[in-house]
C-alpha cells in the first residue's frame, strides 16, 4: 500500500470511528454514558444508538455503526471535490445540497449553521416549514456572524489536509474556502483551519506529533488572519489559547483517563462551540500519543459533542498513522462502510491518485 | 441612609448602570467596541440605529438582565418571602406586559421557560428526544440572581438555597444553577459589614460548587465545563494581569469568553472582579468592553462589587437616568429590600 493512500484512507477512517463510536454517546455527559450506555462504565465499541439521542430523529438510522453529519460531509464534499480535481466553492456547495438529499443525515444533525447555508442555496428551508431564505441586510453589524462560531468546520476539515498533503498554507486556504460556505466566520474558520493544516503535515511519511500539532497551531493562526480578511470580527473566546489548554491537559493526563476527559471537560468543554470541540481534539490527540483509537476512547466519553470532538481528533490522528497503524482498522472499516454504504477505500484510492499525479 | 440601605441601592445602581452600558456594547467584541468607541466604551450613550444590535433604542434603558431581576424582587417584596410562585409571576408579568421595551431582549431558556409555565406547546425540535437540556445552561439564571443575594444579606447558605428555587423556574440545569448561586453567594457576601473582595470571591467559589451539589440531583442532567474549573482559571487571569486592564480583560475574553453560556459568563464576571479588586467602576468598564455578553456579566458583577462599595458616584450621574427611562424607583427598593431584611 503506497504511503499517501494509507494516509488519506486512515484520515477518513479517523473521522468515521470518531463520528460512529460517538454517535450512541454524543449530548449526554460522562456519568449518563456509563449509565445508560456501559453497563455502569466507560463504552469502548460501537453500540445501536438509543432512542434518547440525536440519531432518533429519524428511526431508521438507529443501527450499528451509523455516521452522523462529520464523515458524511467529509466523504460527500470529497466526493465533489474530485469531479473538480480540486477544492472549490461549486464543489463545496454541490456537496452541501447533495448531502441535503440525504434524510439519515440531514434531518437528525444538520446544525443551524449547516442548515442557513442550505437554505440560502435553494432559497428556503426545505425540511423544516419552507419558509424563504432572507438574506440579512447588514442593519445590525456582524452580529447574526456571531452565531456561527461552531465546529462544523472543524468536523469536515480534515479533507481540506488530505487533499494537500504536506502543503499547510494551502489546506488552510482550500478550507476557508470549502468551510466558508456554511461557517463565514473567523472563530469556527480559525479551527477548522487547524485542523487542516495539521491533518496536511500529518500525511508526511517523516512527520512527527509535534510537527503535527506546530501545524495546528499555525492552522488556527493563519486561519483567523486570512478569514480576518473575508469576514468581519465576531465574538467568542480564541481557539489559539483554548488549544494551549487543551494541550497541557493532554500533556498532563496522559497516563491517567479519568482526570484528562474529565479535566477537558471541566475546563476546555466539548461542546458545540468551536473554541471547545477542536481544542478538545487537539488535547485528545496527544495524550493518547497519536494513536486513533485511544483518542477516540477519550472523545466519545468525555461527552457532550463526543462524535465532533471524536472526528477531529480520529481524522488527525487516522492521517497521522495510516490505516495501516490504526489498531483493528479492518474491522473498523467494516463496521463503517457497511452501516453507511460509503466507499472509504475508493474515495481514499481516488485522492490520492489526485494528490501524488498517480 | 444606613450602611446597609447604602449597599443595596450600591448594587441595584451598579447592577443597572453596567446593563445600560452594556446594551451599547452587546454582541460586538472587543475589536468592534475599540473601533466604534475609539478606545473604551465609558458612558451610557446614544447608539445610532444600525451601529451595534441595540442600536437606536433609547439611552438608559436596562436589557433583561436586570429588568427581570428588579420585576423578580417586587414580587418576592410583595410576598414578604421567595418563593417559586414569585418568580413564576414574574416571568409572566414580564412576558405580557404590553409594550415592553424589555422582552425584545429576551433569551431563549427563559422564553422557552414562560411558553411551559403558560402551557403554550412549542414546535417538536431533535432535542426533544434527548435526556439533556445542553442549550439551556445559559446565564440568563445567573443575570437576575443578585437580588436574591441582596434579600439574604450576609447569610451566604440561605442565599444559595433560594437562587435555586427563583431560578430553577427557568433554568433547569445544574451548570446554570451552580452559575447562579456563585452570583447570589457573592453578592449576600458582599452585603457583610466588614468586607472586601477576597470573602466574596471566596463565597462565589463556594455557591458554585454547593449550588452544582445542591440541585444536580433535582434537575435535567446537563453537559458543559463546569462553573467552578472554569472560575479557578479566570480568577488566575484576573490575578495575574491585575495591574493591567487590557490584558486582563483580552485574556478573559480570550480563554475564558464572556457569551451566553453560563460557563462562560459567570467566570468572566468573578475573573474581572479580581482583575480589578473589586473596584465598582473598573468593573463596569471592564465587563462592557469585554464583548460579547456584555451587559450580562456587567449586570452580574455590578451586583455584587455594588454591594460591596454603595452607590459612590454613581448615584449623581445615573440613578434619575435609570428610574426616569425605565419606570423604576431604585431607592424605593433599597428602602423595600431594607425593611424585608429586619433587624437595625
Amino acid at each position: 500500500m503506497n504511503i499517501n493512500y494509507d494516509r488519506t484512507l486512515g484520515a477518513f477512517l479517523g473521522c468515521g470511528m470518531g463520528d460512529a463510536l460517538g454517535a450512541p454517546t454524543e449530548t449526554r455527559p460522562t456519568y449518563l454514558i456509563k449509565k445508560d450506555i456501559g453497563n455502569g462504565d466507560y463504552t469502548f465499541d460501537y453500540t445501536v444508538p438509543l432512542e434518547t439521542t440525536l440519531v432518533a430523529e429519524y428511526p431508521p438510522a438507529r443501527r450499528l455503526g451509523i455516521a452522523t453529519d462529520d464523515l458524511s460531509v467529509s466523504y460527500i464534499s470529497a466526493l465533489e471535490f474530485l469531479k473538480d480535481g480540486k477544492i472549490t466553492e461549486e464543489g463545496a456547495k454541490r456537496g452541501l445540497l447533495e448531502w441535503s438529499k440525504i434524510p439519515e443525515y440531514y434531518i437528525p444533525h444538520s446544525g443551524p449553521s449547516t442548515r442557513d447555508a442550505i437554505a440560502k442555496l435553494v432559497g428556503y428551508y426545505a425540511l423544516e416549514d419552507n419558509r424563504p431564505y432572507v438574506e440579512y441586510d447588514g442593519s445590525h453589524g456582524s452580529y447574526p456572524l456571531n452565531k456561527a462560531s461552531t465546529n462544523g468546520a472543524g468536523m469536515k476539515a480534515f479533507v481540506a489536509g488530505v487533499f494537500n498533503p504536506l502543503d499547510p498554507d494551502k489546506a488552510i486556504d482550500d478550507l476557508i474556502v470549502y468551510a466558508g460556505i456554511t461557517h463565514p466566520n473567523r472563530i469556527a474558520l480559525s479551527a477548522g483551519a487547524a485542523v487542516a493544516a495539521a491533518t496536511a503535515v500529518a500525511m508526511d511519511e517523516h512527520s512527527t506529533l509535534d510537527k503535527v500539532l506546530d501545524a495546528g497551531f499555525y492552522g488556527a493562526k493563519e486561519g483567523y488572519l486570512r478569514a480576518s480578511k473575508i469576514y468581519p470580527s465576531v465574538t467568542g473566546s480564541d481557539v489559539v489559547e483554548r488549544m494551549k489548554l487543551a494541550v497541557g491537559i493532554g500533556l498532563k493526563y496522559s497516563d491517567d483517563f479519568d482526570r484528562c476527559i474529565t479535566e477537558m471537560n471541566d475546563l476546555v468543554g466539548l461542546g458545540i462551540r468551536a473554541t471547545e470541540a477542536i481544542p478538545a481534539g487537539f488535547g485528545f490527540m496527544v495524550a493518547a500519543g497519536g494513536d486513533t483509537l485511544k483518542a477516540i476512547h477519550m472523545a466519545m466519553n468525555a461527552g457532550d459533542d463526543t462524535d465532533t470532538v471524536g472526528a477531529i481528533c480520529g481524522s488527525m490522528c487516522g492521517a497521522y498513522q495510516g490505516f495501516s497503524g490504526i489498531t483493528n482498522a479492518q474491522y473498523h472499516l467494516d463496521m463503517i462502510q457497511k452501516a453507511n454504504s460509503f466507499d472509504l477505500c475508493e474515495v481514499a484510492r481516488k485522492v490520492s491518485e489526485l494528490t501524488t499525479g498517480k | 441612609m444606613s450602611d446597609r440601605r447604602s449597599k443595596i441601592l450600591g448594587s441595584l445602581l451598579a447592577a443597572s448602570v453596567a446593563d445600560a452600558m452594556g446594551c451599547c456594547t452587546e454582541n460586538g467584541s472587543i475589536e468592534t467596541i475599540k473601533k466604534y468607541f475609539g478606545g473604551l466604551c465609558t458612558d451610557i450613550v446614544d447608539m445610532p440605529e444600525g451601529s451595534f444590535p441595540h442600536g437606536g433604542t433609547t439611552k438608559g434603558v436596562v436589557t433583561d438582565d436586570f429588568s427581570i431581576a428588579y420585576y423578580s424582587a417586587e414580587e418576592f417584596l410583595k410576598d414578604g418571602k421567595v418563593s417559586e410562585e414569585g418568580a413564576k409571576r414574574a416571568v409572566i408579568r414580564w412576558f405580557d406586559e404590553p409594550d415592553s421595551k424589555y422582552t425584545r431582549y429576551a433569551g431563549p431558556t427563559s422564553r422557552a421557560a414562560y411558553n411551559r409555565i403558560k402551557g403554550i406547546p412549542m414546535p417538536h425540535t431533535k432535542q426533544d428526544n434527548l435526556v439533556t437540556r445542553n442549550r439551556e445552561a445559559s446565564n440568563g439564571a445567573a443575570m437576575k440572581v443578585g437580588i436574591i443575594g441582596l434579600l439574604n444579606a450576609g447569610n451566604v447558605d440561605k442565599a444559595i438555597d433560594e437562587a435555586i428555587v427563583m431560578c430553577k423556574v427557568t433554568h433547569d440545569n445544574a451548570i446554570a444553577l451552580s452559575g447562579a448561586c456563585a452570583i447570589a453567594a457573592a453578592t449576600a457576601k458582599a452585603m457583610e459589614e466588614r468586607v472586601s473582595w477576597l470573602e466574596v470571591v471566596e463565597a462565589g467559589f463556594y455557591g458554585a460548587r454547593e449550588g452544582y451539589k445542591r440541585s444536580v440531583d433535582i434537575t435535567v442532567p446537563t453537559c458543559g465545563a463546569t462553573i467552578e474549573r472554569r472560575m479557578e482559571y479566570a480568577i488566575d487571569l484576573g490575578l495575574q494581569y491585575q495591574d493591567d486592564f487590557d490584558e486582563a480583560m483580552e485574556s478573559i475574553s480570550k480563554i475564558i469568553g464572556t457569551g451566553l453560556p453560563a460557563n462562560e459568563a459567570v467566570p468572566a464576571a468573578f475573573g474581572i472582579i479580581t482583575a480589578v479588586k473589586g473596584d465598582i467602576w473598573k468593573t463596569i468598564l471592564m465587563a462592557v468592553n469585554a464583548g460579547d455578553d456584555t451587559d450580562t456579566v456587567g449586570c452580574m458583577a455590578g451586583f455584587i462589587v455594588g454591594a460591596l462599595e454603595g452607590p459612590g458616584v454613581l448615584k449623581d450621574k445615573y440613578l434619575d437616568l435609570i428610574n426616569r427611562e425605565n419606570g423604576f424607583d431604585l431607592e424605593k427598593m433599597a428602602e423595600d429590600i431594607d425593611t424585608y431584611l429586619g433587624g437595625n
